[in-house]
């Protein structure tokens, strides 16, 4: 890795927050208590789809709870998330209900003295619904009010691959939402429509020698951070409120909360907090946090409120989305066109849909170079919980589609697929718009080839078995899948979507440095990341730069940590402020040492383990940053200080590659990973133990979106696990391969527009790796499957069908011996239920 | 919804002294009152409201129902042994390592810990991991009522999902395994969603062998019908034949018929029968070959290879002595350990004793009653230091180490024993501390994180590994993932990454992918040596 050069980056430390996270003295927001605090519980509804009556409180408020419901708040409508442009959002959502759509959505909300009280008391509020017919497959759900002709505009039709049995005409979810402050009306249930096209389509699928057209779906998967979502809310004497939330973007939390209650920003004080992980999750300003901030207003107390898991898991999910994709290739591989048709199902509210459905053909034209295309992506609501970002935001979708369809391409065509994606990956001085048409750049580093190269010799690429060639009962296949993501939305010029950092950076009067920002860490150490990168520019040594905890009040604005942009845009903007700061260093300097400021410069000095200013000319003029500093304060003249923001204009590609090898047992359909290649290039290594930490989890992730998460709704719009995690489950310790068998490594590169050459990781990590696992599984077993997640069930379908297909054909030996051992069973059960 | 946070359900909490006092109240409140034992299964079931008793009988403290004894050939599993404590017992091992075996693929190392064979039993769940094994050795349930004792074979237990045969006041005991019959082999094999989970299905296979004939056998499944079953036709095809893998193959596929299972949310009733085919094959061979289990493990199936485990000798059960009983041997190497932080380890599960139960002292002094508004002074030794606090019936000893003693290092992450975020050592061994009721710790010594870390700061050898090989993230599955490990250390002289691996089988962790916390755990063992 490109770390050599360096003095901090790259190399190996303990975590400064470590020492709070293995002891047990880390204060995540669940862990905050207050004096007076009450605690909250929110009530809500058992229902997917209903009119609520009436509502009475009078119980509840009997046992001496704090009470309030949907007109005990300003009907103010918001998006929870705000990263687009106020003009651009749709906004649905009221703190709370004014109807439920979604089975979990909170109708009521109490405060008590005791959890146990608040529970007894939310029990006790009376609401009499008015049940509505529920809604839950999004292609049902466009069929409002009237069942449609699909050929009328879908060119491609995902609908015909959706069942629709039960639902026809379905109702209404929204009659209208806000798109800025207009209300738009909301017909056939669809959100919003976005089509885009570039170039000439017909004309490269009429030229084309192989065209391929396949439909993908990918499931509703919950993000399964440890933390549930919590808030605590302290009314303060002067009308304003301080907030500690789960949350990704404090100052985003603060223009909701101060929008909704009607409060001046500079009296919402948001708390940042350690997060219990979030993937995504807390990328909104989550329901329990307006709703606990309603509560403390009207109780005049601190008020805790910590979602159950059975409430969490009702809360948010990933984008579950069908994809239409067709295309079109030449003989030697060249890809001339594509024709993409989404349908991503949104749930019961529009959380950055038309962001989503922007990005998601972004992510494909960014992955492959395909000049022309033809996308319509149509996001639907449903009676289910809100989709919303995790660790991809679409990506792992389309890229699930679009490295499975080059693996069965390259097939087709007789090719190596490693060979058919160097040929048309997006690289080296292509234009890349991965965060959608408005976000493009040109890619400036890549080390594509560089891992593609070291991940195929690791894994054994080129003697990989031959799909569908083995007969035994256990069968073994490599799979290789490529993905990226872009390192923040920045741009030229603004766009839809905001992107921008800011940080302040100060110099004590010892010489220690506080690096005031408002980034978030989920816990990758993207704030760890950020002291490097100062600790790097200013030659002082890592303990001396403090990360200061962070409030709204005290930091500039950050946008939100999302889109892999932590590091590079959060750790962009502290690095432009420590550049600021190491010149008024040497300016100061300059006064004390009467040395033109010109003819000095820093250099870390090992014997005094801190920075040194010096000129080289007159070795004796010297000063460390400490003695500046100190002189600064009894001299009674200044803080060495500097903010600043920083909006990136470009978003460079944070590649990644990822080989598994699995081993599939054909008797059962389960598929154990016996080694994984995980290769990423993001640029310079800022701490190693970290990257491959994201690869590593990246690695766990994708494996549960490939192999093992599912999060069903039923037509009730009922959740199959009812909240419980005994029925939601994601890979463990004991799904993983040995930690010896999982092969980290990074490209040699260097990034010109990132923080010391450093590129994002965190989303990247996890994006290629269901397509590599859907790959590996074909290599083995000869079988594409089209739809995640590959469950045991699924592939031991696939295997007797073949296998009766085989048979039917009269071949005897490709069957092999476990489909005749178990050949004679049928389908179907012939016995009782 | 339900409220996993607390117990939002009221009860009058009764800890009786005696197993007759434990009948009589038994009798007296009859279906409003269940029973508690190591509390994984009810504590579940409380929290989300599927049983709502008036009275919670806590027998986890009562004398004589703990220990494996053998006497005239017969192995006696007290009820309240734990899965571990089976698992973990040599006599089992050699003579029934189906039974081991389902021990080994049960739940997760907390759960293993807690839980009882006859609180497994007595859930009547149709995916019970022990039930098949048990079933397959042909082993009694020996109950006691007010008209006395009787014993009832394990297979006529269950009567459907959630029921058994237990009468009004009716207690289980023990658990009989007969002598082994010689010649017998066995298996136990599983399919699971992913490896610490609910089977999908299950599958225990004794066979006795005859020459190249089999005398004799048992074919029972789990999770494939109302109750764990025999598949009865399916033996029949096998006895007094010859053994041939043409037999083995029909066999299978009878078996698959004979079943009767569902679709629900783990699993498909088609797939089932496919596995179930798959294991009666399996299990069959690896039963004729009369081979432990541990040798010849499919991959395909939920259960460990522990190798190291294996080549430990294992002492037997506290409580009740057992031929292969004797104390400090199960653990040799802990004792002996000297390292500098011994010392201090003194209150973490470095015992010379070894305790194999949750709670293994039986209770003294008079019958604890304590109605729902009731508060009741309990003693808890908390980190070395004694705490006394008052506590009602329903009240979790999570949330009274993280509420009343702000504690806050154990953590809430799923309210229902399923992500180990609230690990926490209760008498030395790594407990979910979200299904124990406090007032039923009353007297315990617990070990939470903040107990890791010295008075005067110096971290754990294992602390010190997770901060040099970055095993965590976001830090809130550590406090868990480091009692948990903590455990293995003590337990096992020099662990496997596989040991590692099963022993953090349920510990959840959403950021790390697991791999530098293994190669942190396996660092601290070099550490510590």
């Amino acid at each position: 890795m490109k770390s050599e050069g360096f003095r901090v980056l790259g190399t190996v430390t303990q975590r400064k927050d470590g020492i709070g996270k293995v002891t047990g003295r880390e204060q995540y927001v669940t862990d905050i208590s207050l004096p007076r605090m009450l605690h909250g519980r929110i009530l809500s509804s058992p229902y997917a789809h209903a009119r609520i009556k009436s509502i009475d409180v009078s119980a509840a408020e009997a046992l001496g709870a704090v009470c309030i419901t949907f007109d005990d708040i300003p009907k103010v409508r918001y998006n929870e998330r705000i990263v687009t442009v106020p003009w651009a959002l749709h906004q649905d959502h009221y703190v709370l209900a004014d109807k439920v759509r979604r089975m979990g959505e909170a109708v009521a909300a109490v405060a008590a003295e005791t959890e146990a009280l608040a529970e007894k008391a939310v029990r006790a509020i009376q609401v009499e619904y008015e049940p509505l017919p529920v809604i839950t497959d999004p292609v049902a759900a466009m069929q409002h009010p009237e069942p449609f002709d699909p050929s009328t505009w879908l060119r491609t039709g995902c609908a015909q691959d959706a069942s629709v049995e039960g639902q026809p005409g379905a109702a209404a979810i929204y009659d209208e939402v806000l798109l800025g402050d207009q209300p738009v009306k909301i017909e056939n249930n669809i959100a919003c429509v976005r089509t885009i096209e570039e170039g000439d389509v017909d004309r490269a699928f009429a030229e084309a020698d192989v065209i391929i057209e396949r439909t993908y779906k990918t499931p509703k998967i919950y993000h399964g951070q440890m933390e549930t979502k919590s808030v605590v809310c302290r009314p303060e004497p002067d009308g304003g409120i301080t907030v500690w939330p789960t949350t990704q973007s404090i100052h985003n939390v603060r223009i909701l909360l101060g929008r909704i209650f009607g409060i001046p920003l500079s009296k919402v004080n948001v708390k940042r907090v350690p997060i219990g992980g979030t993937f995504g999750s807390s990328i909104q300003m989550n329901p329990p946090i307006p709703i606990g901030v309603a509560l403390a207003l009207k109780a005049r107390r601190p008020v805790k409120l910590t979602l159950t898991r059975e409430e969490d898991m009702h809360d948010h999910t990933r984008y579950p989305t069908q994809i239409h994709l067709k295309l079109a290739a030449k003989r030697d591989g060249t890809l001339l066109g594509a024709e993409m048709e989404m349908v991503a199902d949104i749930g019961a509210h529009n959380i950055q849909a038309y962001s989503f459905l922007g990005v998601a053909i972004g992510w494909l034209v960014s992955l492959y170079r395909i000049p022309n295309i033809r996308y319509r992506g149509t996001a639907v609501y449903t009676n289910k919980a809100p989709s919303c970002a995790m660790q991809g935001f679409g990506n792992p979708q389309i890229t699930f589609a679009a490295e499975t369809m080059l693996d069965e391409l390259a097939e087709q065509l007789g090719m190596d697929p490693l060979a058919l994606k160097i040929k048309n990956y997006v690289g080296m001085g292509d234009t890349f718009w991965g965060q959608g048409p408005m976000v493009r750049s040109v890619v400036q580093s890549d080390g594509v080839q560089e891992l593609l190269r070291q991940g195929a010799e690791w894994i054994g690429w080129q003697d990989r078995p031959k799909p569908g060639s083995q007969t035994g009962r256990y069968r073994r296949g490599i799979g290789l899948s490529r993905g990226f993501h872009t390192s923040s939305a920045g741009a030229p010029q603004p766009g839809d979507v905001i992107d921008f950092s800011g940080a302040m950076v100060k110099v004590n009067q010892d010489g220690s440095v506080d690096v005031v920002t408002a980034l978030m860490d989920h816990g990758g150490g993207t704030l760890e990341a950020v002291a490097r990168l100062v600790a790097e520019a200013l030659e002082m040594p890592l303990e001396k730069v403090n990360i200061a905890p962070a409030e709204t009040t005290s930091t500039v604005y950050d946008v939100v940590t999302h889109a892999t942009r932590g590091v590079y845009a959060g750790g962009g903007a502290a690095l432009k402020v420590a550049g600021q700061i190491r010149q008024e260093i040497i300016e100061t300097a300059a006064r004390f040492l009467n040395v033109m400021p010109e003819a000095l410069t820093i250099m870390y000095d090992p014997e005094t383990d801190q920075g040194l200013v010096y000129s080289p000319s007159i070795p004796d003029r010297r000063m460390t940053i400490g003695e500046i500093a100190t002189k600064c304060w009894t001299n009674s003249w200044k803080t060495i200080a500097a903010v600043d923001s920083y909006r990136p204009v470009n978003c460079p590609p944070a590649y990644v590659t990822t080989f598994v090898e699995v081993e599939v047992d054909t008797w059962t359909g389960q598929v154990r990973t016996l080694r994984a290649a995980m290769g990423s290039d993001c640029g310079t290594v800022i701490n190693p133990d970290m990257a491959a930490g994201q690869l590593e989890g990246g690695l766990s992730k994708g494996m549960g979106f490939a192999l093992y998460e599912n999060n069903d709704w039923d037509a009730a719009g009922q959740l199959l696990s009812k909240g419980y995690l005994v029925d939601s489950k994601t890979p463990a310790i004991m799904e993983m391969p040995k930690p010896e068998e999982i092969g980290v490594y990074f490209a040699h590169t260097y990034e010109p527009s990132g923080p010391f050459g450093a590129k994002g990781i965190g989303e990247a990590a996890t994006n290629p790796v269901a397509g590599a696992f859907a790959n590996a599984i074909y290599n083995a077993i000869g079988v594409r499957f089209y739809e995640l997640p590959i469950t045991p069930e699924k592939i031991l379908a696939a295997v007797r069908q073949k296998a009766d297909a085989l048979r039917e054909k009269g071949e005897s030996s490709a069957g092999g011996e476990p489909e005749k051992a178990l050949a004679g069973l049928g389908g179907e059960p012939k016995g009782t239920r | 919804m339900t409220n996993s946070h607390i117990l939002v359900h009221e009860f009058t909490y009764l800890e009786p002294r005696t197993v007759d006092e434990a009948v009589a109240l038994l009798h007296e409140h009859g279906d409003r009152a269940k029973l508690l034992a190591g509390g994984t299964d009810l504590l579940v079931q409380l929290k989300i409201e599927r049983l709502k008793p008036d009275v919670v009988i806590a027998i986890h403290k009562l004398p004589g129902l703990k220990g494996i004894v053998r006497a005239d050939g017969e192995t006696r599993l007290g009820a309240l042994t734990t899965i571990r404590t089976i698992r973990d017992d040599r006599g089992i091992s050699q003579d029934y390592p189906a039974l081991a075996e389902a021990c080994r693929a049960f739940s997760t190392t907390q759960v293993q810990m807690m839980g009882t064979v006859g609180g497994n039993l007595c859930n009547g769940s149709p995916a019970s991991d022990s039930a098949p094994a048990l079933i397959a050795f042909g082993a009694e349930a020996e109950l006691i009522g007010p008209s006395g004792v009787r014993r009832v074979p394990v297979e006529d237990f269950f009567v459907g999902p959630g029921k058994t045969v237990l009468g009004r006041g009716e207690l289980l005991t023990s658990v009989i395994l007969p002598a082994p019959r010689p010649g017998t082999g066995s298996a136990f094999l599983k399919v699971s969603r992913v490896a610490a989970d609910i089977a999908k299905a299950n599958a225990a296979v004794t066979l006795v062998r005859d020459g190249d004939r089999i005398a004799d056998c048992r074919l029972v499944y789990g999770s494939v019908a109302p109750r764990p079953m025999r598949a009865r036709r399916a033996e029949a095809l096998l006895i007094g034949q010859r053994f041939s893998p043409e037999l083995v193959a029909r066999v299978a596929q009878a078996a698959a018929q004979e079943i009767a299972p569902i679709d629900d949310v783990r699993s498909t009733a088609g797939y089932r029968r496919q596995v179930v085919a798959a294991m009666t094959q399996d299990g069959l061979n690896q039963a004729w070959a009369g081979e432990n289990t541990n040798s010849v493990l499919h991959t395909a199936y939920s259960v460990p290879v522990l190798r190291s485990l294996l080549s430990l000798s294992k002492g037997g059960v506290e409580g009740l002595r057992t031929a292969y009983s004797s104390a400090g041997a199960r653990y040799p190497q802990s004792a002996n350990r000297q390292s500098p932080m011994a010392n201090r380890q003194s209150q973490i599960a470095n015992r010379s004793t070894p305790c194999s139960d949750i709670i293994d002292t039986p209770a003294t002094g008079a019958p604890v009653t304590l109605r729902p508004d009731e508060k009741r002074r309990i003693t808890l030794t908390v980190n070395g230091v004694k705490q006394t606090l008052w506590v009602a019936p329903n009240d979790l000893l999570l949330n009274v180490l993280r509420e009343d003693l702000e504690l806050t290092g154990a953590k809430y992450g799923c309210g229902i024993g399923e992500c180990s975020a609230c690990t926490v050592q209760l008498n030395g061994k790594p407990t979910l501390s979200c299904l124990v009721l406090a007032v039923a710790a009353d007297g315990s010594e617990v070990v939470t994180v903040e107990g890791l870390q010295a008075p005067d700061g110096t971290l754990d050898p294992l602390q010190e590994a997770f901060l040099d090989h970055a095993a965590y993230q976001c830090g809130f599955c550590t406090p868990g993932m480091l009692m948990t490990a903590k455990t293995l250390l003590a337990e096992v002289a020099q662990p496997t990454e596989d040991d590692v691996r099963d022993y953090l089988k349920g510990n959840l962790c959403r950021c790390t992918g697991y791999a530098s916390i293994i190669r942190a755990v396996m660092s601290a063992t070099e550490r510590e040596v």
